[in-house]
C-alpha cells in the first residue's frame, strides 16, 4: 500500500447534485478498489486559470489515500471516462503505509469534523462566483501579480563617463 | 592625442541569495499552495529561473515541478489571458 493524493476537477458549470454525485462515485471507486480513503477535503468552487472546455469554473476536490497501483490505475481510468471530470492529479506521498498510523488519522479527521457539525454553514455557497455569464470582458483575471523578480543586481556605479 | 581616461570598473555589489527553502525547512513546497508558487513566477507566468529567485539546485527543480503540477490543475496560468500591451 502506498500514500497517494488525487486532486480532481469537476465542471463548476455543472448543478450541486451532479458535482456530489461525481464525488461520491470517485470516493467510492477509491474503496472498492482496495483503497482506504483518508480524508476527502473539497475546496469548492474555484475560479479557473484558464478556460477547460469552455467552463472558467471547476470544483476542486482533493482525496487522501491509501492504496496500490491497481487502484490509481482504475481511478484515473475512470476520471478519463467520465465526461464531469475536466482534470485530475494524482500524486504519491509515500511509499509505505502504517496502518496504524492511517486509522489513528481518519480517526482525528473524523474528529475534527464531527465538532463543527453543528454549524456546518456551506462556505460555498456563501460565496458564489459572481463571474457571470458574460466570461469574455467581465471576467479579467485580476491576479495579484506578486512578482519577486526584485533582486535584480543593483548597479550604483555610475557608466563610465566618456571624455 | 588625448588619452582616455582608464575607465573604472563597474563595481557589482554580488549579494549573496540563500534558497529560502534552506533557510526555513518547514516552508512547503507543493502544487496546492498557489500563493507561494506565485512568487516564483512572472506576470507573464514564466518559471523565474534560479539566478534570479536564488533558490538552491535541489529546491528549485521541486519548485518547478509543483509550478507545472500546478498549471495542469489550472490553479496557475501558464499564460495571462489579457495580452500585456
Amino acid at each position: 500500500m502506498r500514500r497517494y493524493e488525487s486532486v480532481w476537477v469537476v465542471n463548476g458549470d455543472l448543478p450541486d447534485e451532479e458535482v456530489k454525485s461525481a464525488i461520491d462515485k470517485f470516493s467510492k471507486i477509491i474503496s472498492s478498489q482496495g483503497g482506504t480513503v483518508v480524508g476527502l477535503d473539497e475546496w469548492g468552487r474555484r475560479k479557473l486559470s484558464y478556460k477547460i472546455q469552455g467552463t472558467i469554473r471547476g470544483y476542486y476536490v482533493l482525496a487522501d489515500f491509501a492504496g496500490t497501483s491497481e487502484t490509481v490505475k482504475e481511478l484515473e481510468r475512470n476520471y478519463r471516462i467520465d465526461d464531469r471530470i475536466i482534470r485530475y492529479l494524482t500524486t504519491k506521498k509515500s511509499d509505505k503505509v502504517n496502518l496504524e498510523v492511517l486509522q489513528s488519522e481518519i480517526a482525528a479527521r473524523a474528529k475534527a469534523a464531527a465538532p463543527p457539525a453543528a454549524p456546518p454553514a456551506e462556505p460555498e455557497a456563501a460565496a458564489p462566483v459572481e463571474a457571470a455569464a458574460g466570461d469574455e470582458a467581465t471576467a479579467a483575471p485580476v491576479e495579484a501579480a506578486a512578482s519577486v523578480e526584485a533582486a535584480a543586481p543593483e548597479e550604483p556605479a555610475a557608466p563610465a563617463k566618456e571624455e | 592625442m588625448p588619452v582616455m581616461p582608464r575607465r573604472k570598473r563597474k563595481q557589482f555589489y554580488v549579494r549573496r541569495k540563500v534558497c529560502r527553502f534552506c533557510v526555513d525547512a518547514n516552508l512547503p513546497i507543493d502544487y496546492k499552495d498557489v500563493n507561494t508558487l506565485r512568487q516564483f513566477v512572472t506576470e507573464r507566468g514564466k518559471i523565474i529561473p534560479r539566478r534570479i529567485s536564488g533558490n538552491c539546485a535541489r529546491h528549485q527543480r521541486r519548485v518547478t515541478r509543483a509550478i507545472k503540477q500546478a498549471r495542469l490543475l489550472a490553479l496557475i496560468a501558464y499564460t495571462p489571458q489579457v495580452p500585456i500591451t
